[in-house]
């Protein structure tokens, strides 16, 4: 029962660290740059869905909405007004952007809501269901199928809609998708759209369980271990990875040494890079000599 | 009198010292085939790359059905009616060839997400539509063997027909080749030379071709014109141009 238990967290948690890695992976396979600042994304998420739910007292689904069309809007802005620039620039230097976005975003929120841990109250803050021993938190639950829903929406997008397969395009071969007459720029803005909402989705989810302080985003570095774990550039990959982790980490807690929880998901990276390098779902593939 | 498709005018284009087009002017009729050829370096797959708005003009302009296409983006080009090719193929690798062949359907897609989402019949109609496209694209070229195949492992000649053959299905009223014949075998050129002619006459494209096979040239194309340094030397019939005094210079030395 307790292990039953702690799959039940453990996978709460992965699939929050999963769906902070779909944003790593969805950016890094469209546009070859890593954002490390897509945790952070995650924290300004959260907090915006505080002020509209919280603050202002919105109903729960258009303060929803309203979040996440920000979040869209946000992801937009910084690619057309601190990306777009940076094409042609050596990647180690967009990767020093995108670290440098991440603390501007940190300090902003900050002074904006305060560095005091907040609790965003939701529909489904509190509440437990029990089978026998086994006890579930709403929020648990409501992690476990937002990612669901989620991660449906998006196959649906990718796989049917006229935008989602562009962007495959796009991000396969840039030269071959701008003459097939696709604005591979505008696909590359959409692209950090769509992926600060899945952030600010992950941010509204994960908000009820653990409190929002503009340090939360921290775990982003976790599911940077996740991305790669799953083979960076795979989306289902990016959410098992995440779920490995999650599931492990909670593992760890309880079996090991105090100091392995946090731990763990680095020690799966490294064990990860030994046994397979190319991860779990492999999307790059060797050059046919 | 045939109509004027495509003209270009003045063009002229520098990579730091190098004059790579210097104020190139020739025009495109409707329904030709018209040949660009030259040495390494003359500046013919500059021209291609100039037209894709890949490159920006220094100075020219370029007129396509009436219009000034020299400011427009690359993805406007597309929808404007031009398709091309590459000398080396770029493709999508990891899809299979009727995935890159329905993705040049691209600028026909006419449904709204929501709609896409729902899967609704105007969807599906249209997907079916461009499948039939696609088919008979397909059979044109005979691609028939390689449908269900991922890019990555065909071999180097079927891949080239595919890139002619997502070309097409943009439905182009311009297709720029470049280098078709590279890499090809003696065989397959045959082959590309009835399918050019197939193309050009059957579904009517107006067709610019930068080729370096002069057999290939000179049973294809209507019109030729010969390059160098960026300069146009001449331009003609094939056989006017494969006996012009300046076109010899320029590829044998004096």
């Amino acid at each position: 029962m307790e292990i039953l238990q702690l799959l039940i967290s453990g996978i709460s948690q992965g699939c929050v660290y999963g769906m902070i890695a779909l944003g790593f992976v969805l950016i890094y396979k469209a546009t070859e740059m890593v954002n490390f600042a897509q945790g952070d994304l995650m924290m300004f998420g959260a907090f915006i869905s505080f002020t509209f739910l919280n603050l202002l007292g919105w109903p729960f689904i258009p303060g929803v909405l309203a979040t996440l069309g920000l979040m869209a809007a946000l992801g937009v802005l910084i690619e057309r007004v601190l990306l777009r620039p940076m094409i042609g620039e050596p990647p180690f230097a967009v990767l020093m952007l995108t670290i440098g976005l991440g603390f501007m975003l940190r300090a902003l929120a900050g002074a904006i809501w305060g560095n005091k841990p907040r609790a965003l109250a939701t529909p489904f803050s509190g509440g437990v269901i029990r089978f026998g021993e086994l006890v579930i938190g709403y929020e648990n639950l409501a992690i476990v199928a937002g990612t669901a829903i989620l991660c449906g929406l998006i196959f649906l997008f990718f796989r049917y809609t006229r935008l989602g397969i562009a962007m495959q395009a796009a991000s396969q071969n840039q030269l071959a998708a701008f003459y097939v007459g696709i604005p591979v720029k505008r696909i590359f803005a959409l692209v950090w759209g769509l992926s600060a909402i899945i952030a600010a989705t992950a941010g509204i989810l994960v908000a009820p369980v653990s409190l929002i302080d503009p340090l939360m985003g921290s775990v982003g570095i976790k599911a940077f271990a996740a991305a790669i774990v799953g083979g960076f550039g795979s989306l289902p990959g990016a959410l098992l990875g995440g779920l490995i982790v999650g599931i492990a980490e909670q593992f760890a807690g309880l079996y090991l040494p105090a100091g392995f929880a946090d731990t763990s998901a680095y020690l799966i990276l490294l064990l990860m890079l030994f046994v397979r390098p190319e991860g779990i779902f492999a999307t790059l593939q060797r050059k046919k000599v | 009198m045939t109509e004027r498709l495509f003209q270009a005018e003045n063009l002229s284009v520098s990579f730091g010292g190098i004059r790579a087009v210097q104020d190139l002017s020739f025009s495109v009729e409707q329904g030709e085939i018209f040949s660009i050829i030259g040495p390494n370096g003359a500046g013919k797959t500059t021209v291609f790359n100039l037209i894709s708005r890949l490159y920006d003009l220094d100075r020219g302009r370029m007129i396509f059905e009436g219009d000034d296409i020299s400011g427009l983006a690359p993805h406007q080009i597309a929808e404007r009616g031009i398709a091309r090719t590459f000398q080396n193929t770029e493709l999508f690798e990891r899809e299979t060839v009727l995935n890159n062949l329905l993705i040049g359907r691209h600028i026909h897609r006419s449904t709204r997400l929501l709609d896409e989402f729902l899967f609704l019949p105007g969807v599906r109609r249209q997907e079916l539509e461009f499948r039939k496209r696609v088919e008979d694209v397909i059979d044109l070229l005979d691609l028939q063997p390689y449908r269900e195949q991922i890019i990555g492992n065909l071999p180097y000649g079927v891949r080239k027909m595919v890139e002619v053959a997502r070309a097409l299905c943009m439905e182009p009223k311009l297709l720029l080749l470049d280098e078709p014949s590279s890499g090809l075998n003696p065989e397959e050129t045959e082959d590309l030379s009835y399918w050019l002619e197939d193309i050009n006459e059957d579904l009517g494209i107006t067709v610019i071709m930068v080729e370096h096979d002069m057999n290939l040239v000179a049973r294809a194309s209507h019109r030729v014109l010969a390059l160098a340094d960026g300069l146009a030397l001449a331009v003609g019939a094939p056989s006017e141009i494969q006996n012009h005094p300046d076109v010899l210079r320029a590829y044998l030395g004096d």
